[in-house]
């Protein structure tokens, strides 16, 4: 049976911490921030599973704290103009394609605005 | 001509070659609805405008080669990048399909597919 990988569950949350704990003490998370990004990693969710996708990467950039999320799948086909991925790229600082190391899938990549205020 | 569309980035340039266009396309096919060619050749423009790296970017319209209802915008490259994730989201919202695939020789291929240009007998 097929696992099925949770982009913040299984991904994201860890991720997450550990640059939270290199961040802190001058920065911290910001709840409401978090809880959108929570919201975007469900739609990556549904994303992943609509185009068969295996792999879901997620890194915090160490100069800006954005957050980067990529997914590697064979191919994105979006049938409707409303889908829920141009609605996840207007909420993205930037959006790439390109193929995967192994160059047999696309990755699509959003980097997400930082979730980490000034602590003080 | 699609009233709600974003034109704050397109320049006087574009505006004129928009218009020029749509209205020469428009004359030379005889039934074929303005607002849909000039949906997608706004698109056209916002894909270029919305693109990082355009330079590296081969980025084409096409009208009409498949059949006469259909156009579409095709980008290849090896890294397409957008930095305006709002006309991303624009142009997909006037296409009426997307898709992006990999392609053999390193690169990624992407469309913006576009139906429904023909307008009924009679319609202008």
């Amino acid at each position: 049976m097929k696992r099925i990988i949770k982009c913040y569950d299984d991904v994201a949350a860890e991720v997450i911490e550990a640059a939270n704990d290199r961040f802190k003490p001058l920065f911290k998370i910001n709840e409401l921030r978090l809880d959108i990004f929570k919201q975007y990693c469900r739609a990556i969710d549904s994303i992943i599973d609509e185009c068969e996708g295996e792999v879901i990467i997620v890194e915090v950039d160490e100069d800006d704290s954005t957050v980067k999320v990529s997914i590697e799948c064979p191919d994105i086909t979006l049938d409707t103009n409303k889908h829920v991925f141009y609605q996840l790229a207007e909420r993205a600082n930037s959006l790439t394609f390109e193929k995967t190391e192994n160059e047999e899938w696309v990755c699509a990549s959003f980097v997400f605005p930082s979730l980490w205020e000034r602590a003080f | 001509m699609a009233s709600s569309i974003n034109r704050d980035f397109l320049t006087e340039k574009d505006k004129k070659w928009l218009e020029e266009t749509v209205e020469s396309v428009a004359k030379k096919e005889g039934n074929v609805s303005r607002t849909r060619l000039y949906d997608l050749l706004w698109s056209y423009l916002a894909v270029k405008k919305a693109i990082k790296n355009s330079k590296e970017i081969k980025i084409t319209y096409t009208l009409f080669d498949i059949n006469e209802n259909m156009g579409y915008i095709n980008l290849v490259g090896e890294k397409i990048e957008f930095a305006d994730g709002k006309l991303f989201k624009e142009v997909g919202r006037l296409a009426t399909n997307f898709e992006v695939y990999p392609k053999l020789n390193g690169t990624v291929e992407m469309n913006f597919t576009f139906h429904g240009f023909r307008l009924a007998k009679g319609v202008n």
